[in-house]
């Protein structure tokens, strides 16, 4: 006689408990399930009694209920991989059916075919959890009359499709949970989709958190950087509320229709209204950017989101839920972006930097609701598909557009503090503070080795040893290396500053050349003639030298080896010295230069003094012109500073132009960044001497500030360092 | 007489500039000539008063008119406005700087742009430019004068036609000379402008009825 193995009824809970970790992996099996069985929507209801899990798939017959469900362990989807409309199937392990155990002891499941009649079945999972009990000896109750509490409809509009009604929950569900449990569901429905032809749609109903309860929507949604709420309520005023990826709250702002149609069309003539004729609607707007940041956290990649915008962006118009072609569809060219949001970019590419920011039509995903009995004014075109391009519709399409702006200028505020926000990069000079701090750790570790090698007489002059010497001379080596490097940069910024100036008074040197050769023809042309005007041209010829020969000691004077070497200086008088040096070409355009300038000495380099002082001149020359201000005056501020209990000096030139206009202020020190301003002001700033005076700032631990001189109305430039005695 | 007019903001390099270009005419002993240099005006306005009372017959300007004087215009904002008034006065524009970009812009409004350097090494050919410009320039004003002033001869005495009037509204333009009978002038043409068009106006619609007429 053979035996057979029989199994306790406890084991499979105890298996089904342990497979799943909580209610949460427990409820997402039921809806890969649906899934698999080809439902396009199932509907979840979570309350403090029940769970109720919906699908409209294809259900089951009683045989298969028979054959399959109730066989533990049995999976269909073992035999094929993919259902029936071609889906990939997403559970495999067939332990659904005990899913419903780990979320409540009750379960009544009532399922139809479409090949047979309703089926119901109603199991107490506690029954099972019976010591010594064979499971097959344990009852499930076969329902008489079974009906659906709803009855879920597929998509061939017949009733078809499985309800799973579990009851006596194990675990109550807190707001967290479901919180997390609408992100797990997010993951199952396509982004690649538009919402308006999902083949796969959860519909999440709660009223523990019921700011969820809603249809689940791809979880690449929450990804937007900005998401901007309007109501209009039919009268004077849009409340909008605005939220951020960065930062937690809302942002709520209240703006008067009248002022949103100024933003919208700023040129046309004012006619104040006192309410739109397209009647109260609402809006919700999300901007999407390309940014990696934005995907931390998700298993979404850049590739994803692009995709997604691809097929998803776009401002569409649902009136009383039903989507309006073509406004918003992709695939529509005039449709698609029928806000001209590309036309405005392309009018004004502005980065995010500056303050006429635009976005671009595949950033933005937008729905407007509107309803036929709340908007009777929007009214559909007769000819075509769309809507009759009237007075109500330009209302809200003008309403919209000023959501945008309000979205652009929210998103300049928001990136600029961000960027704020990060912290100060470090210096070169700190780098190699700590690389050279961290070498010489490792070489004095290795000296211990070395010398305790050394005691043991066997590693004397081993390989060991050897590589430990080596790596010694290699660090040497390497802070030698740094220290050039270092000089190198001096030297570079130095060679950069000679010849931005160069670039600058090449003009001055150029014209002093000429005057030199007309001057001297003509001290030979009247030599006979007119002996006093020969002699006073002879004059000009030797003036003319002079300054030819003094832009030469400039430019050989600029890198000396001297000047890189650092020493106890007088910052003054390099100041001076090196002003003096340019001085020239600051009397041929009637510059006056006013110095006020403390005596007192620092340790440094003096080409560094030299790089900033220049570098800053330079600049106020090219730009000290103003044509209301009859003068032209360079003032040169020097004094010892304590700034934060740090010793230090200040060095500060200020000018007679116009200042640096507000929106370039955090751009002056960008590489090659050059304002241009047109006029009778010079136009050709090399875009390099304020970056060099930064980094030459930064490398010294100093700082440098912007802001208008209030003598001289034009710009003055401070910058402070650290003293080293 | 005729005269070399010279702008340039730098006293010391505009003498030794106009000294430079004397001296073909001194060595020369060319009388008919004088050079007139000057610092920049003001205001646009004075440049056209200086040019018309000092007859000047050929103008040569610096570029850089702001370097030592405060808010001046530039010399080729100088010369677009003198351009409008003076058609056909020589400009010349002298530069240390040839790479300057609103310069080589404003290029049509010069009859040549020269560099300070070609000045002194080609001085004797461009002097002689200068002089023989300036002659035409100044022969023909002389002309244009003398015909306007036998035409006001004959309007005063009565005897003219509508050509006259016009011919004398061409040479006061010509001669920024303020315009006597331009108003008039230009309200009557307006109006025969305006009458030809609504003639062919007329004869448009004609002819969409009968287009319209033919169809049906």
């Amino acid at each position: 006689m053979s035996k057979n193995f029989s199994i306790d009824a406890r084991l499979i809970l105890q298996l089904g408990r342990d497979s799943i970790k909580n209610h949460t992996t427990a409820l997402t099996e039921l809806i890969k399930n649906a899934y698999d069985a080809d439902a396009t929507l199932v509907t979840i209801e979570i309350t403090n009694d029940y769970v109720l899990v919906r699908d409209n798939g294809f259900g089951m017959t009683e045989e298969e209920i028979d054959n399959n469900w109730l066989v533990i362990g049995y999976s269909e989807k073992r035999n094929s991989k993919k259902s029936q409309i071609g889906r990939r199937k997403t559970g495999e392990k067939g332990i659904g059916r005990i899913a419903t155990d780990r979320l409540g002891a009750n379960l009544r499941i009532i399922t139809k075919s479409e090949d047979d009649n309703i089926q119901g079945l109603e199991i107490n999972w506690d029954d099972f959890d019976v010591e010594k009990k064979p499971i097959s000896s344990i009852d499930i109750i076969q329902l008489k009359n079974p009906s659906f509490l709803k009855e879920p409809i597929n998509k061939k509009k017949s009733i078809s499709g499985t309800e799973l009604y579990i009851t006596n929950l194990r675990e109550l569900w807190t707001p967290s949970d479901i919180e997390g449990l609408y992100e797990e569901l997010s993951y199952f429905i396509s982004p690649l989709e538009s919402n308006n032809q999902r083949e796969f749609e959860i519909e999440l109903i709660t009223p523990i958190d019921d700011s969820f309860s809603k249809k689940v929507s791809p979880a690449i949604y929450d990804l937007a950087e900005i998401e901007l709420e309007a109501h209009y309520d039919g009268k004077k005023e849009v409340i909008f509320t605005l939220k951020n990826r960065y930062e937690k709250g809302i942002k709520t702002k209240i703006l008067d229709i009248n002022e949103i149609y100024k933003s919208v069309k700023p040129d046309s003539a004012v006619t104040v209204k006192e309410s739109l004729s397209c009647g109260s609607f609402d809006l919700s707007l999300k901007l999407y950017v390309q940014k990696t940041s934005l995907l931390s956290g998700t298993n979404l990649t850049l590739s994803d989101l692009r995709k997604f915008l691809n097929t998803n962006s776009g401002v569409k118009i649902y009136r009383d839920g039903v989507v309006v072609k073509p406004y918003g569809f992709v695939k529509s060219t005039l449709g698609h972006d029928w806000l001209n949001l590309a036309e405005k970019k392309a009018r004004n590419p502005a980065g995010v930097g500056r303050d006429s920011y635009s976005i671009t039509p595949n950033q933005l995903i937008g729905s407007i609701f509107i309803k036929r009995d709340k908007n009777p004014n929007v009214k559909d075109s007769a000819s075509r598909e769309g809507l009759v391009e009237n007075e109500a519709f330009d209302d809200f399409k003008d309403v919209t557009l000023g959501a945008i702006n309000l979205l652009e200028s929210y998103r300049v505020e928001i990136i600029k503090k961000e960027e704020s926000k990060k912290p100060k990069k470090k210096t070169t000079n700190d780098n190699v503070r700590s690389i050279t701090k961290g070498l010489r750790d490792v070489n004095r570790d290795l000296e211990k080795i070395q010398s305790y090698l050394n005691q043991v007489s066997d590693y004397k002059g081993s390989p060991l040893t050897n590589t430990i010497s080596k790596i010694g001379r290699a660090i040497e080596q390497t802070e030698k290396t740094f220290e050039e490097l270092l000089d190198e940069k001096r030297t570079l910024s130095g060679l950069a500053t000679l010849g931005i100036s160069s670039a600058v008074f090449g003009h001055e040197t150029e014209t002093a050349i000429n005057d030199l050769k007309s001057s001297s023809r003509n001290a030979m042309d009247y030599f006979d003639l007119n002996g006093e005007k020969a002699k006073n041209e002879l004059k000009k010829v030797y003036d003319q030298a002079k300054l030819v020969a003094g832009w030469g000691t400039f430019a050989l004077t600029r890198v000396e080896r001297e000047k890189r070497i650092k020493r106890k200086r007088k910052i003054s008088t390099i100041i001076k010295d090196s002003v003096n040096q340019i001085k020239p070409a600051l009397d041929a355009k009637n510059i006056e230069l006013i110095y006020e300038l403390e005596d007192f000495y620092s340790t440094v380099f003096q080409m560094d003094i030299e790089s900033v002082i220049l570098n800053l001149v330079t600049n106020a020359y090219t730009f000290c012109e103003h044509p209301e201000r009859r003068e032209r005056k360079i003032h040169i501020c020097c004094h010892k500073e304590v700034k934060e209990a740090t010793a230090g000096f200040s060095i500060s030139v200020s000018d007679t132009g116009y200042g640096v206009p507000k929106e370039y202020l955090h751009r002056v020190f960008s590489p090659l960044f050059s304002t241009k301003v047109g006029g009778t002001i010079r136009k050709d700033g090399t875009g390099l001497g304020l970056t060099i005076v930064k980094s030459i700032v930064d490398e010294l631990n100093g700082e440098i500030y912007i802001t208008k001189d209030e003598n001289l109305k034009g710009a003055k430039f401070k910058v402070w360092l650290p003293i080293e005695i | 007489m005729s005269r070399i007019g010279l702008v340039d903001d730098r006293e010391k390099s505009r003498e030794s500039y106009k000294l430079l270009l004397e001296f073909p005419l001194i060595s020369s002993d060319n009388k008919d000539w004088e050079i007139i240099d000057i610092e920049p005006f003001n205001s646009l306005e004075d440049y056209v008063s200086w040019i018309l009372e000092d007859e000047i017959s050929v103008l040569i300007i610096d570029e850089k008119l702001n370097e030592a004087k405060f808010g001046s215009k530039l010399g080729h904002e100088v010369v677009e406005y003198l351009r409008e008034r003076f058609k056909d006065l020589p400009i010349y524009g002298v530069t240390a700087f040839e790479r300057e970009k609103d310069l080589n812009t404003s290029y049509k409004n010069y009859n040549l742009i020269i560099s300070k350097s070609d000045l002194e090494s080609k001085r004797d050919e461009y002097v002689n430019l200068f002089l023989k410009t300036g002659e035409d320039f100044f022969k023909n004003y002389q002309l244009k004068i003398r015909e306007l002033s036998l035409l006001s001869e004959k309007i005063a005495s009565g005897n003219y036609d509508s050509k006259d009037v016009d011919k004398v509204n061409t040479l006061q333009t010509y001669l920024s000379i303020p315009n006597t009978s331009a108003e008039l002038y230009s309200k009557q043409e307006w109006l025969n402008e305006l009458k030809v068009k609504l003639d062919s106006f007329d004869q448009l619609l004609k002819r969409i009825d009968n287009e319209l007429g033919a169809n049906n």
